[in-house]
């Protein structure tokens, strides 16, 4: 009975090192260039929705250091296909993957807070024709005063003609 | 003493400026900041940081290989908004077609950096273009040579770039050419710039 056991354990021990072997034997070509080509997916839409962000009148400063880290790791990535090492090369993919799909998400959620350009200009908007129309009430208030003090000024001020 | 109608035209002045006043701010916010020519900047400096001292002259060993040379990229932003950039390498013999305002080089690129700028904002600092050259033959019968391997910043490439003896200026001539890209949202690509730069290499055997 014990033996059998033993068997049945080998067995189980070579089929986990069998199905774990190529992730740790490494990958092809072909998983490192499908992995490359999403990073760069990925990267791209980061980069738009960084792009939408700061349109939205968001400050993108932070999220540009991350997008060059990324940016990097793609790099890092085709310098590792280049010289076959495809294992390095999917994982420094999936690394830049991870990292603009975390910049991507991010941006989208400080365009969506900042709202678009003209609900942010509104109320200056507003604040600005408030402040021109009461400008122009005060001034017309001032005017009317000044022209009836002027013109009953003038009209005192008239000389009396004695025949 | 002045008269009415004069009077009435200082309250008309002093409205007007007022109410440009109070609308400048919402006008400058709907109008932006945007610059009045926005253009990107790519340049290469040598060792140092300063425009003298670019590599020239590769030695090559007997051993058909040569030493690490370097130079420094720079970007500028001045477009007015976050750019994408692309930055590719590329080896060229000298008979090899350069790029122009428009289209690339149809070489294959070599290696290529991605760099993410604000408005305004270079990209210098330490970026180095470190590169040197492994496999080289020079051939006597043929009166020519041969690139067969490239080093760019660790990684290598396999090349089989010959090119013959320049007899007008005396040398065997390469070309390193950098190109920049820009990222271009209607076809959600990088696209070419139309700037470039190239260093002119000539390389010498030391055997």
């Amino acid at each position: 009975m014990k033996h059998w056991i033993k068997i049945a354990l080998f067995l189980i021990i070579v089929t986990c090192l069998l199905s774990g072997l190529p992730a740790v034997l490494g990958f092809s070509a072909e998983d490192a260039s499908m992995g490359i080509a999403g990073a760069k997916r990925s990267l791209q839409i980061a980069f738009v929705n960084v792009s939408g962000a700061e349109n939205a009148g968001g400050n993108v400063s932070a999220l540009l250091i991350q997008l060059n880290e990324a940016g990097s790791d793609l790099t890092m990535a085709e310098v590792a296909f280049s010289n076959s090492n495809y294992s390095e090369a999917v994982n420094q993919a999936h690394t830049c993957k991870a990292l603009a799909d975390s910049i991507a998400s991010e941006a989208a959620t400080m365009e969506n807070q900042a709202g678009d350009r003209l609900s942010r200009v509104l109320p200056v908007l507003v604040g600005g024709f408030i402040g021109s129309v009461a400008l122009i009430v005060v001034l017309a208030l001032t005017w009317l005063w000044f022209k009836r003090h002027s013109t009953g000024r003038l009209l005192r001020s008239r000389p009396k003609v004695t025949v | 003493m002045w008269d009415l109608n004069e009077y009435k035209r200082v309250f008309i002045v002093i409205g007007l400026i007022g109410i440009i006043l109070f609308m400048a701010p919402a006008i400058a916010s709907l109008v932006g900041s945007l610059p009045s020519e926005p253009f990107s900047e790519l340049y290469v400096l040598g060792p140092g940081a300063r425009v003298e001292n670019y590599p020239f002259n590769i030695s090559i060993s007997s051993a058909g290989a040569s030493n690490s040379s370097y130079v420094y990229l720079g970007i500028g932003n001045h477009l007015g908004y976050v750019m994408y950039y692309g930055v590719d390498v590329k080896f060229l013999i000298d008979s090899d077609p350069l790029p122009s305002g428009t289209t690339e080089s149809p070489l294959p690129v070599l290696y290529q950096y991605r760099v993410f700028l604000e408005d305004g904002q270079n990209w210098t600092d330490n970026n180095t273009l470190t590169f040197s050259f492994a496999n080289v033959i020079f051939s006597r019968s043929r009166n020519n040579c041969s690139v067969g391997e490239m080093q760019i910043n660790g990684a290598s490439y396999e090349l089989d770039k010959v090119t013959s003896w320049n007899n007008i200026n005396s040398g065997f001539f390469y070309q390193l050419l950098v190109e920049l890209w820009t990222y271009n949202q209607t076809i959600n690509e990088l696209s070419y710039d139309g700037r470039f730069i190239s260093l002119w290499l000539n390389m010498t055997s030391t055997s």
